[in-house]
């Protein structure tokens, strides 16, 4: 037996690459190449170019990697080249089988070139200028053609070249300089055009395209298209022979998706002048070229591979692969098995670089090397010979990992499928083998005829049925019925092309705005000039609208500054609705070129109609087929914004301000400058507050905290410099951008105080100042009604003023402090005496739930009536012992109210609730507690309570101001001292009650008591009373009102009082009745008065009397819970007879019960019986 | 303690007052011996009104004020500021925003010792020792081995007695709070019907009577559409509903607790038959 290799040649047709500047004018780069379809068709327009007439052309070849690009690029340089070995190895091959050959001489004849051949400048592109490799295209063309740069009388154009060769070296040196001029290399290429046709090849032009879209993100101006477009069309109708070729990877648009699309429209009219010619070939045409790999000269063996090709190609005519149902192509493919083939050349397209990648396989070591297919399989003497099968295509390229450029689309169906036969053991060789022959059409199954299905499975070799069932059990295949289909990839039974395309029916039926309403909004954009200009950043909402339905503008509160209506379905901006209250905030509408708008709604639908099949409820349940809906509809959601950005970028589309009915055309300019634009013109009273922390919509929890501290120090320190800050805290920064920058908070003249003052001078100052004076039209307003605070934000942070919310909050503050005297703070409508840092931090939080109204300085009988009282109520003493800082100012309603309102609330709860006042005390009381309307309340009702008439306001004197004054003042001082009074009463009580002595005689008086001895129910009393603690009367007796009953007199009621009233003498009688019953029996046991026992004795004597008391205090308790007390007492003198009788019973009762304790015991508890008796009748 | 506490110096010296038996005995019991004390309660607005009266018995016995720390800033204030967004075993803002903030604040960097009230029969419990550094953490219970009797006895003492809820409750603290158990809630409702009917409506997220214009209603706002309750798994109104239920349990959990602990007042016998751990475990800053 022989190795196949010794009877099958196989043509090194194409080298792995091919390099323009090293492979060209040499013969054997072109050695086994094959002319492909494609390649004779750009050879044939380029000659019939040069023979229909004087001019040139220019094609722009686009097609994958590995598609032979380059390698044409050498047949073009060697076929138009001069005469020689080289031109004519180039001609053999392009007429064998075509007559382009006879074209290309035809060519030659034309312009007079058969010897010397065209100038040709081939040349690789770089990540560079156009310009440059234009530059060295032409040099090689020059040089090639004239060995060196001519003199200037052979080649006027050589002192332009040499010039263009300086600047691209100091522009590669410098890159400032601008590099060899467009005019001056145009000049060079029609000199040489004037000589003779001239070629020019760019290969890997898209280099040159990225080069355009990396300096448009710097430079604004490029010469590039300009260039090429004067190349291309110097050599069109009846210019100069100039051919241009550029070779690339995608279409110029694709390079220059990131480009502005201005500069994308200058290249798309470059393009326009080339000829496009997409340089993809067929699967046929593939595997034609597969066909002319392999060359077999034994006559013996090409009968058995005819014979053998017969039912092969019989099989692809039923699977419907025509160019294979030809025996003669069938049998050329050998040793490939057709199927192989077929599958070879999809896979190449799929996964690795088309035709490079087809050869490498079988051309390199893996078929056509020392160790591969044809060198390792003997040539059996009979019988089918052997095949290539699909299993060696999977060793090669998933197993050996041949392929490693994949996209992302496809490389998870890669991996899967790689992974699970890499991890399968313990299968057979045949098995595996059929296991792999599954897996490579599953690579490539696209649910066409070619799939891994039974009937194809027994094609590429019979018997394989019994084999699949064993892979199906062992769960390594699955079959897959919807497809008729056996899967190594887990795969889904869902249909997800039916659904998809289902849903596509579905979402084609409906509106383009009702599909594209369902889409998230695009992202928000800023108008940058308009914000870095102000300090203030802009931003605007965009949304999709429809043209036909009105549309909102936004409110005050949205935390956009703007919007834009994207349109969707129509030429017209869509119409707006009412204009809310404080002004809209600017609206734009951007509507998009009608084909533009196309590629959007295409983009919707499919993205639409994908979203749908996800939410399906078979893919939802399914993962495999989640997985892939998902991966869909991420490409989909990118095609979608892409869409999206170009149609509503600044410059493709119709910009129209929408102002109430009115409408305006905006020019567009660059990027965000017609937002700048409607920006500027919205807001043109923007206040500068140059801190970002504060002047923003949302703010961080760092910044609300500092913006928490800086409006609680402006209500509590607002007198001082820095309003009392140390360091450098962001609440200081907020401090001096939003208040000290803008010159708000200022000394005062007059006091020498820091103070919020109306911002004036400065530049900040006076950018301010329409806001303040917005603010402070609020404020007048509220002299007619109460004025929600929430209008007042809003007009802040409408046109034209557009304040942050973020700053809104502190502006409002110092205009509250600023005009403290004249503006009434109402909370839940309740009225609010000051505003302290509470309650700011409540109307940051909720400012709906706060009004204010402003009470103007009174006048005629009012104002009398407020300087009555001011007076009266010590307010000017007030202002001028605390200078500027108090939080209550002089001489109007406000400060007088705030006065009377904080004082009543200060007083204690029993002042407040207690019904024994006078009747006009408790009318003031009551009018000051619940006061809602300050005026109201001065004018009408205090009046009212002294049966006095209300103030009015067209009354221009009030006669009995001064009277009103007193009163109300007299009856606030009743009020304050009532809880006093309530105390001197309740001591009154005490000490007639013990006997009309002082407090000093009481306090001795309790104190002599021993309070160990006493009872659990009087001793607290006792120990109040006692209490030496406090010098202050008032404090001693509250003490002792406290423990009798059991609550502080501040909280009494009048009920509590009364009680008092009661119970205290009560208490007081016991108290003496055991002051007696303790001095009788100190006197009986010392025979010594009370006195006596106190102040004769010294005081350790004293300590042995009560360390020993002949005194006790017996509690007796009967079961069912009631106590008596009593004090008893022993004779001193029969003391000792009596312990005798004693000992003398306790011995008796021991012999009874057992033991000294019990005999204790039983002699108490019946004493105890005997005591109860006794009480009885208590 | 005494040498240390005579001392005059700059230390500040500070007990704070939880509205309970302990801490108000302890207040008491230094009294005399620190003379210089500073009383403290955090107030949050929203104790039992037993509460506010004892603290003004207190005030009176103590013979000196008590600061009131928060009292601008109750609950009603940031149930505003969180707009409706009610404080939970798992969102304890309560704690954090009117107790321990305020004391912090209030003491500020100034070196102190803080008087803790914790029992000599009661060690393990833990009470608020503060981390700050400047404080230091003093037990004069513990010290002088004072138990449960004598803080009794100190308040039978003072005259002051123990504070009115005991008959219904087993702590101070707020009249909703998340603690509390359901009977306790009924004894809210029919001790203090409106201030159940404050707590009910707060669980609807409104304060009520916020105002001269009424109720500030926060329906709409923080965690809209998500239902709070202070008692787990159901709303008040329901639980208002079980009452008898929920009152027939207390009362077996209690005579079965009380077959082993006889002769106990009523608030140890509550706290025992309901919880082992101590009643300030659940809220240590509540009960500080």
């Amino acid at each position: 037996m022989t190795a196949l290799s010794e009877f099958v040649r196989v043509s090194e047709r194409f080298a792995r690459s091919s390099n323009l500047e090293r492979d060209t004018a040499r013969v054997e780069p072109l050695e086994g190449y094959v002319v492909t379809a494609r390649a004779l068709d750009v050879v044939q327009r380029i000659s019939s170019a040069a023979i229909s007439g004087p001019a040139g052309g220019a094609w722009s070849l686009t097609g994958p990697y590995g598609s032979g690009k380059s390698s044409l690029a050498l047949l073009l340089d060697a076929a138009f080249g001069p005469a020689g070995q080289t031109r004519d190895a180039a001609l053999a091959l392009l007429n064998s089988g075509s007559d382009a050959g006879l074209q290309v001489g035809d060519a030659h004849s034309h312009h007079r070139t058969e010897q010397r051949g065209f100038h040709r400048g081939m040349v690789t592109a770089c990540r560079e200028p156009l310009t440059l490799t234009v530059l060295r295209a032409l040099q090689t063309a020059v040089c090639r053609s004239y060995g060196k740069i001519p003199p200037i009388r052979s080649f006027p154009a050589a002192k332009v070249l040499r010039q263009a060769l300086e600047d691209a070296e100091a522009s590669v040196l410098d890159p400032r300089r601008t590099g060899p001029s467009p005019a001056g290399l145009l000049e060079v290429a029609q000199c040489l055009a004037a000589d003779g046709p001239l070629l020019l090849v760019f290969d890997e032009f898209g280099k040159n395209l990225e080069a355009v879209a990396d300096r448009a993100a710097t430079t604004s101006s490029d010469t590039d298209p300009y260039l090429l477009q004067q190349l291309a069309e110097a050599g069109q109708g009846h210019g100069l022979p100039i051919f241009i070729l550029t070779l690339q990877h995608q279409s110029f648009d694709d390079y220059l998706s990131a480009v502005e699309i201005p500069k994308r429209r200058e290249w798309a009219k470059v393009q326009g002048r080339f000829e496009d010619v997409a340089y993809v070939e067929s699967p046929a045409q593939t595997r034609a070229l597969i066909g002319s790999v392999f060359t077999v000269d034994d006559e013996k063996l090409l009968s058995r591979i005819q014979r053998w090709a017969r039912p092969q190609s019989k099989a692809m005519q039923s699977l419907g692969v025509a160019d294979l149902a030809d025996p003669a192509v069938a049998a050329s493919c050998w040793p490939l098995h057709p199927v192989a083939a077929v599958v070879l050349s999809e896979l190449c397209r799929r996964y690795g670089q088309h035709e490079r990648t087809l050869f490498s396989f079988l051309t390199g070591q893996e078929v056509a090397g020392k160790n591969g297919f044809l060198a390792t399989t003997d040539l059996p003497n009979r019988g089918t010979p052997p095949v290539l099968g699909l299993d060696d295509v999977y060793d090669y390229f998933v197993g050996s990992g041949g392929l490693t450029a994949m996209t992302a689309a496809s490389s998870s169906r890669w991996i899967e499928i790689a992974t699970r036969l890499r991890d399968a053991h313990g299968l057979s060789d045949r098995q595996l083998r059929v296991a792999k022959t599954v897996a490579m059409l599953n690579l490539v199954s696209t649910s066409g005829t070619i799939r891994a299905s039974e009937h194809v499975m027994e094609l590429i070799e019979p018997g394989t049925g019994e084999i699949l069932d064993e892979l199906c059990e062992s769960g390594i295949v699955t079959y897959r019925s919807f497809s008729d289909e056996y899967r190594i990839w887990q795969g889904t039974d869902v249909d997800i092309r039916s659904l998809v395309e289902e849903a596509r029916l579905q979402v084609q039926r409906r509106g383009i705005f009702e599909v594209m309403s369902s889409m998230s909004d695009p992202q928000p954009v800023v108008a940058a000039r308009h914000s870095a200009k102000h300090d203030c950043l802009r931003v605007f909402c965009q949304r999709f609208v429809s043209c036909n339905d009105k549309a909102d503008p936004l409110d005050a509160f949205s935390p956009y500054d703007g919007q834009v209506l994207l349109v969707v379905d129509g030429d017209q901006p869509p119409p707006l609705a009412n204009i809310p209250v404080g002004g809209a905030k600017p609206t734009v509408a951007a509507i998009p070129r009608v084909e533009d708008m196309v590629s959007v709604e295409a983009a919707a639908r499919e993205l639409v109609s994908l979203q749908r099949v996800l939410q399906d409820s078979v893919v939802e349940s399914d993962w495999v087929a989640r997985h892939e809906m998902s991966e869909r509809l991420a490409v989909a959601q990118v095609a979608f914004e892409q869409a999206v950005f170009i149609a509503f970028s600044s410059g493709s589309c119709r910009w129209v301000l929408l102002e109430g009915d009115a409408e305006e055309d905006l020019r567009a300019g660059r990027g965000s400058s017609v937002l700048s634009d409607a920006s500027d013109r919205a807001y043109p009273s923007t206040p500068s507050i140059p801190n970002e922390m504060i002047n923003r919509t949302h703010l961080t929890s760092q910044g609300a905290k500092a913006r928490r501290m800086l409006i609680e120090a402006m209500i509590e320190h607002g007198s001082e410099p820095l309003l009392g800050f140390e360091g450098n805290g962001p609440e200081v920064a907020m401090y001096k951008a939003a208040l000290s920058h803008t010159r708000l908070h200022l000394r005062e003249k007059a006091s020498g105080q820091m103070a919020f003052k109306a911002p004036s001078g400065g530049e900040a100052a006076k950018k301010l100042l329409p806001a303040w004076t917005v603010l402070a039209s609020e404020f007048d307003r509220a002299k007619r009604r109460r004025v929600n605070l929430n209008d007042i934000i809003a007009s802040l942070q409408s046109p034209p003023i557009g304040m942050k919310a973020g700053v809104v909050p502190v502006m409002i503050v110092a205009g509250l402090l600023t005009h403290r005297d004249v503006i009434a703070i109402y909370e839940h409508g309740t009225f609010r005496p000051q505003l302290t840092s509470d309650m700011a931090e409540r109307m940051v939080k909720n400012p709906a739930f706060f009004e204010i109204k402003h009470f103007a300085n009174a006048s005629g009988a009012r104002k009398q009536v407020v300087n009555a009282l001011a007076e009266r109520l010590g307010i000017q003493d007030k202002e001028q012992t605390q200078g500027a800082a108090p939080n209550l100012l002089v001489g109007n309603v406000l400060s007088v109210v705030s006065d009377l309102v904080s004082r009543v609330r200060r007083l204690d709860n029993f002042t407040q609730r207690t019904r024994n006042l006078p009747p006009s005390v408790l009318t003031v009381r009551e009018e000051l507690l619940r006061a809602v309307e300050p005026d109201d309340l001065l004018f009408v009702s205090l009046p009212e309570a002294f049966n006095l008439p209300p103030v009015k306001t067209t009354d221009d004197s009030y006669s009995k101001a001064k009277y009103l004054a007193t009163e109300v003042s007299n009856a606030l001082e009743t009020l304050e001292v009532t809880s006093n009074q309530l105390l001197s009463e309740a001591s009154e009580l005490l000490i007639a009650s013990g006997g009309g002595t002082s407090r000093e005689t009481v306090v001795e008086r309790a104190a002599s008591l021993d309070p160990e001895v006493l009872d659990s129910t009087i001793r607290p009393f006792v120990l109040a009373l006692a209490n030496d603690g406090t010098d202050d009367d008032l404090a001693w007796i509250a003490t002792i009102a406290t423990v009798v009953s059991q609550k502080s007199p501040a909280e009494w009621t009048d009920e509590d009082s009364g009680r008092f009233r009661r119970t205290l003498p009560q208490q007081m009688a016991a108290f003496e009745r055991l002051l007696a019953l303790y001095a009788e029996s100190i006197a009986g046991r010392e025979g010594k008065d009370i006195d006596c026992a106190r102040e004769a004795c010294d005081r350790q004597q004293h300590d042995e009397c009560t360390a020993t008391p002949t005194a006790l205090s017996v509690t007796v308790t009967r079961p069912d819970g009631r106590e008596h007390a009593r004090f008893v007492n022993i004779q001193a003198d029969l003391r000792d007879d009596l312990t005798e009788v004693l000992d003398e019973a306790m011995a008796k009762v021991e012999l009874m019960v057992g033991s000294g304790e019990k005999a204790q015991q039983a002699l108490l508890a019946l004493i105890g019986e005997r005591v109860l008796e006794g009480f009885k009748d208590e | 303690m005494s040498e240390q506490t005579q001392a005059v110096d700059d230390v500040r010296h500070i007990c704070g007052i939880s509205g309970g038996k302990d801490s108000s005995a302890l207040a008491v019991y230094l009294k005399d011996s620190v003379p210089q004390m500073e009383y403290f309660f955090c107030d949050t607005g929203a104790e039992l009104p037993e509460t506010y009266e004892f603290l003004a018995r207190l005030e009176v016995i103590l013979g000196k004020p008590i600061a009131r720390l928060n009292a601008e800033r109750g609950f009603d204030h940031w149930f505003e500021i969180f707009r409706g967004a009610l404080p939970s075993p798992q969102m304890r803002w309560c704690t954090k925003n009117m107790k321990i903030k305020p004391l912090e604040k209030w003491i500020g960097d100034d070196p102190a010792i803080s008087y803790v009230a914790i029992r000599a029969d009661e060690a393990n419990r833990k009470g608020y020792v503060s981390t700050k550094p400047n404080i230091e953490s003093q037990f004069p219970f513990v010290e002088d081995d004072i138990d449960h009797a004598g803080v009794m006895r100190i308040l039978d003492d003072a005259g002051i007695g123990l504070p009115a809820y005991y008959e219904w409750r087993t702590r101070s603290g707020c009249y909703f709070c998340f603690y509390q158990r359901k009977a306790e809630w009924i004894g809210l409702a029919d001790r203090h019907p409106e201030l159940f009917e404050r707590a009910v409506a707060i669980e609807q997220k409104v304060l009520q009577d916020a105002g001269v214009s009424g109720d500030a209603d926060f329906g709409d706002q923080a965690m809209k559409g998500r239902q709070y309750t202070w008692s787990g798994g159901e709303t008040l109104v329901q639980l208002r509903a079980r009452r008898d239920e929920i009152l027939e349990r207390n009362e077996a959990a209690l005579s079965h607790s009380s077959r082993s602990l006889s002769n106990l007042p009523l608030i140890d016998a509550l706290a025992d038959a309901f919880d082992e751990e101590d009643d300030s475990a659940a809220c240590t800053v509540c009960a500080l």
